[in-house]
């Protein structure tokens, strides 16, 4: 199981990187993530006078034999980050990308990923999901949460015609205050809405991370004949004659997008474009370094303005 | 509207194909299980009403393009259903060959369309076939191999067409079949109104009598046949310009009118003018606009008499008026002999031939030397001025030079002894009356003239140069009967007397005046005629005008006349204070021999009989020059230039009220060409609507 979502490679890959978040973080313990407080961090931050009571293990020597005074080097402190991935299950995550796999076994992989790194840095993570029945995995920093963690996604289901902004709404409630929130998932929803749920992150001043997962075969509708598009999410069934309604569809998806994409932008969200042409670990890998990868393989030109749009924002 | 295939219409039943495919196509589809159906919906809901609508009219595009094929298979006729058995007929077709038919093919498309007409008839139609005014048959033909087989040998000969004439023969035909099958009278013709004659109501009517006491009478169908675009064509005339006989080895000035008588501008290509084998060549750089002409001019010089003959290069839709040719007549420097019974008048005489150029020599004797002379032959004119009287031997003499031919002049005077005058029997035209200062006479009958005139008139130099020149270049005169068959002749310089059967008389002249004076001319004779003055026409169908002429100034003549009946004839009458009324005088024409004469040309019949002065064809003649030998003059037939032109279409309505049975929308007619348009627009408006409504919906799949 655990080969499956985190094989030997993607770990081999995942070892090389940290996963820091912008800003100081107050953590339960001891971590990698810089914390407003001093303590005893390796990073040296500047001399102090000392005062009675300080501990005589901080003074520096060479600096008080310099003077007449005695000094205490003050170092940063180093806390860890309580941080939550949640994995949207409505329906829509459950569109095949190959034969066997899903989005939602994209989303999974992501999770699998993140949850990897979190740990091994010492973060307490929990694993959720939204846009579903909403299950959770109760936050640890042990290694035995990664496990935990792959098992728990392997129960995941995309079957849910919930409505993810509605979903999103009550995480910020279920990650502690100034933690990091990862969403996965391909938010399919009014983007009103999903700006209104994501706002809600900033009061609790959490940091969130979207990684939005669109497959390539989506951007645009298939090719020839009358189709009977059947919804993922609910029984309905739409027959179109596909070419009659191709413009309209990408340029509807392509709007969608570019909202999305400037609704999280608004909310102080960073957005991570999950395109599913990419594997799991290098969309981390690119989200990790900065480096957003342009999507070449997109050929049609409405579809790649889609999913380009928000690198090129950022960009 | 009947179908001559009408199974063909079972086909129809097909329409019901793209309709179920229509609707078939839009329940069958593949399920494709689909994330982002939100975006669908918006697309659906934006674009449902217009796909909707785009994909009717595809549907509906195809039905129609099937719709039409069928209908098309199925040939569909207006009017007269050809295959019902009471729609037998005996068929008259009349067919246009006139010049006119040539522009855009008309005479091809005419044939053709009266060959599809025999071909699709129903069984036991009998046609007739009339071309022109000729029946090719004399009674309508049942076997339609033989009609078709005529219709394929036709060729267009562009004579005049006549459609009174037309419809005559064609009922005539007719009316040789046995009564009680419906009759139809069918004309395919480009609708000119010239050769319709609409204007001449009596003959219509005479027409339509003799059709209405036909039993039954018969119906007459138009099948209009006008050109499909705007027609180009340049029409060249050659005239010689005015002056006097052209004389051996002296130069004449030919002229070479262009006129655009097409609907669009053309530049003339090369002219070229041929006299005597000798070719020269001449441009006009510019264009010529509809209704515009303009003028070339060639000098030439003759040794004898014959043709010239001028031509443009250049394609134009008319070829028949591309060219233009007319008669020289080419006479030696006439020799005159003076004979003087009043010594002043005979040097005066002398000095003013000797002032005329062109005259060969002079020779001035007393009457005494009349007796020497050896023959009169050698002379042209022989000038009698005041003579007395005449020897037996003399007198014998100068009867059979006029005989001959020979021109004689008399000119009475106060000396001359009117008694022994008029014993003399075939010398002088006409009997000589008394003289005296006052009188004032001349009478013309074959090559003599006799003149009484005030010798007070004479004596003035300045007016006798002209009064000579009058009597030895304008009024020695051999006149001159013509009648011509389908076709109108141009002589070289002079009259035209006797109508041809049908089509026009052309004449052309010139006319020096004496005097300066009011000169009324009229013409004279039945039909229609018209009369140019240097180009201005002055007498248009009847009427005269007075003109005031001007002394010694020569006026070209041109007549064109229009006989109502076969053998007319027609002159140009002249009446002034110092000319009492007659015929104006002729140009001088070849001389002839005495007695009649018969001439075989080629195969063609021709006859000329010589009768005093009378030309007669037998046969119509063909346009072009004849030149028909030895003492006989050299003349042009030419194709009547109105025919070239392609004027105002006939009048529907107009002709209705002449003959009342007549139909433009004739009977049997398919309509090919709109449905075939119809269907080609069909059949590249589905694909292209697919096209464009793919492009619209943004090509996606």
């Amino acid at each position: 199981m655990i080969r499956d979502l985190l094989p030997p490679a993607t770990v081999a890959i995942l070892r090389r990187f940290a996963l820091r978040l912008p800003g100081r973080v107050r953590g339960p313990g001891i971590g990698i993530h810089q914390s407003p407080d001093h303590g005893t961090g390796a990073e040296f931050v500047e001399h102090r006078a000392y005062t009675r009571g300080d501990d005589l293990r901080d003074l520096d020597w060479r600096a008080s034999a310099r003077g007449d005074r005695l000094y205490i080097k003050r170092f940063a402190e180093e806390t860890n980050l309580p941080s939550g991935v949640f994995v949207d299950v409505s329906g829509s995550m459950g569109l095949q990308l190959g034969e066997t796999s899903t989005k939602l076994d994209y989303a999974r992989e992501l999770t699998a990923a993140l949850v990897y790194l979190l740990v091994n840095q010492g973060d307490p993570v929990a694993v959720g999901n939204f846009g579903g029945a909403e299950t959770a995995l109760p936050a640890s920093a042990r290694p035995g949460q990664i496990a935990r963690a792959i098992t728990f996604l392997e129960t995941l289901v995309a079957q849910g015609d919930g409505s993810p902004a509605e979903s999103l709404a009550r995480i910020p409630d279920r990650v502690p205050p100034g933690g990091g929130v990862f969403l996965i998932g391909d938010f399919y929803d009014d983007p009103a809405s999903l700006a209104s749920a994501l706002r809600r992150f900033r009061q609790r001043k959490q940091r969130v991370v979207v990684f939005h997962v669109l497959a390539e075969s989506e951007a645009t509708l298939p090719a020839g004949g009358t189709v009977a598009f059947q919804d993922l999410e609910s029984d309905s069934e739409i027959i179109v004659d596909a070419a009659s309604y191709g413009a309209s569809y990408a340029t509807a998806f392509s709007d969608y997008c570019v909202a999305f994409r400037t609704a999280c932008e608004e909310s102080g969200v960073h957005y991570v474009r999950a395109s599913t042409s990419q594997t799991a670990v290098e969309t981390i890998a690119a989200f990790l370094t900065g480096k957003a990868r342009g999507d070449e393989t997109m050929t049609n030109p409405i579809a790649r303005e889609a999913l380009e749009s928000p690198r090129t924002a950022r960009s | 509207m009947t179908f001559l295939h009408p199974l063909f219409l079972i086909a129809l039943a097909g329409i019901a194909v793209p309709i179920a495919l229509h609707f078939f196509r839009r329940k069958k589809s593949r399920p494709v299980p689909w994330a982002a159906m939100r975006f669908l919906r918006q697309a659906a809901e934006a674009r449902k009403r217009r796909v909707k609508l785009e994909d009717l009219l595809l549907m509906l595009l195809r039905c129609l393009a099937l719709v039409a094929v069928v209908i098309a298979l199925a040939r569909p006729w207006w009017g007269t259903d050809p295959m019902d058995s009471k729609s037998v007929k005996d068929i008259a077709l009349v067919i246009d060959n006139s010049a006119s038919m040539e522009i855009d093919s008309a005479f091809d498309r005419a044939l053709a369309q009266a060959s599809q007409m025999v071909a699709e008839s129903p069984q036991g139609s009998a046609f007739s076939l009339v071309v022109g005014k000729t029946a090719v048959f004399a009674s309508p033909v049942m076997n339609r191999s033989v009609v078709l087989d005529a219709l394929a040998d036709l060729k267009l000969d562009a004579t005049t067409f006549a459609a009174f004439d037309a419809l005559g023969v064609a009922g005539a035909t007719l009316d040789t079949a046995k009564r009680g099958r419906l009759r139809e009278i069918v004309v395919f013709t480009d609708a000119q109104a010239m050769g319709w004659k609409l204007d001449a109501p009596d003959r219509w009517e005479s027409l339509r009598e003799a059709m209405e006491s036909m039993q039954p009478p018969p119906e007459v169908k138009l099948r209009s046949i006008r050109p499909r675009n705007p027609i180009v064509n340049l029409s060249v005339d050659l005239s010689r310009d005015p002056g006097p006989p052209v004389i051996e080895g002296r130069e004449a000035a030919f002229t070479l009118t262009i006129r655009n008588v097409g609907e669009t501008a053309r530049v003339p290509g090369k002219i070229y003018f041929e006299q005597g084998g000798k070719v020269s060549e001449s441009a006009i750089g510019y264009s010529v606009l509809p209704g515009g002409s303009a003028v070339a001019t060639f000098v030439a010089e003759f040794e004898e008499s014959g043709f010239a003959e001028a031509w443009i290069e250049g394609g134009d839709d008319v070829s028949l008026d591309d060219r233009s040719a007319i008669a020289v007549a080419v006479f030696p420097p006439p020799q005159v002999l003076l004979v003087e019974g009043r010594a002043g008048l005979g040097i005066a005489a002398e000095k003013a031939l000797d002032a005329i150029s062109g005259v060969g020599g002079v020779q001035r004797i007393s009457p005494l030397e009349l007796a020497r002379v050896a023959a009169f032959s050698e002379y042209e004119s022989v000038i009698l001025i005041e003579v007395p009287r005449l020897s037996a031997l003399v007198s014998g003499a100068l009867r059979r030079f006029v005989l001959e031919g020979g021109h004689l002049v008399t000119i009475i005077g106060e000396r001359t002894d009117v008694d022994f005058m008029n014993s003399l029997e075939g010398v002088l035209p006409a009997k000589v009356e008394s003289w005296d200062e006052g009188c004032e006479r001349k009478v013309i009958r074959g090559s003599s003239t006799l003149v009484t005139y005030p010798i007070s008139a004479l004596e003035p130099k300045a007016s006798f140069v002209p009064f000579i020149y009058d009597l030895v270049f304008a009024k020695i005169d051999v006149p001159l009967d013509v009648a011509v068959g389908a076709a109108q002749m141009e002589l070289p310089r002079g009259r035209l007397l006797g109508g041809g059967r049908t089509g026009l008389v052309d004449g052309r002249g010139i006319l020096v005046p004496r005097f300066s004076e009011d000169t009324r001319l009229s013409l004279k004779g039945r039909g229609e005629g018209y009369v140019w003055l240097n180009g201005e026409k002055i007498i248009h169908k009847r009427g005269s005008r007075v003109l005031p002429l001007k002394a010694e100034v020569p006026i070209n003549i041109k007549i064109d006349f229009y006989p109502e009946t076969p053998g007319e004839t027609y002159s140009l009458i002249w009446d002034s204070a110092s000319q009492p009324w007659g015929a104006v005088p002729q140009g001088r024409l070849h001389p002839f021999a005495v007695g009649e004469e018969k001439r075989a040309v080629g195969d063609k019949g021709l006859f000329i009989r010589r009768d005093g002065a009378h030309l007669e064809f037998d046969l119509p003649l063909p346009p072009g020059s004849h030149a028909l030998g030895e003492g006989i003059p050299p003349f042009v037939v030419r194709q009547d230039p109105r025919e070239t032109i392609l004027g105002e279409p006939l009048n529907e309505a107009q002709l209705a009220s002449y003959l009342p049975s007549i139909s433009e929308s004739d009977g049997m007619r398919e309509p090919g060409h709109g449905l075939a348009l119809g269907i080609l627009f069909l059949l590249l408006g589905e694909p292209v609507a697919a096209w464009w409504i793919r492009k619209t919906r943004g090509g996606m799949g």
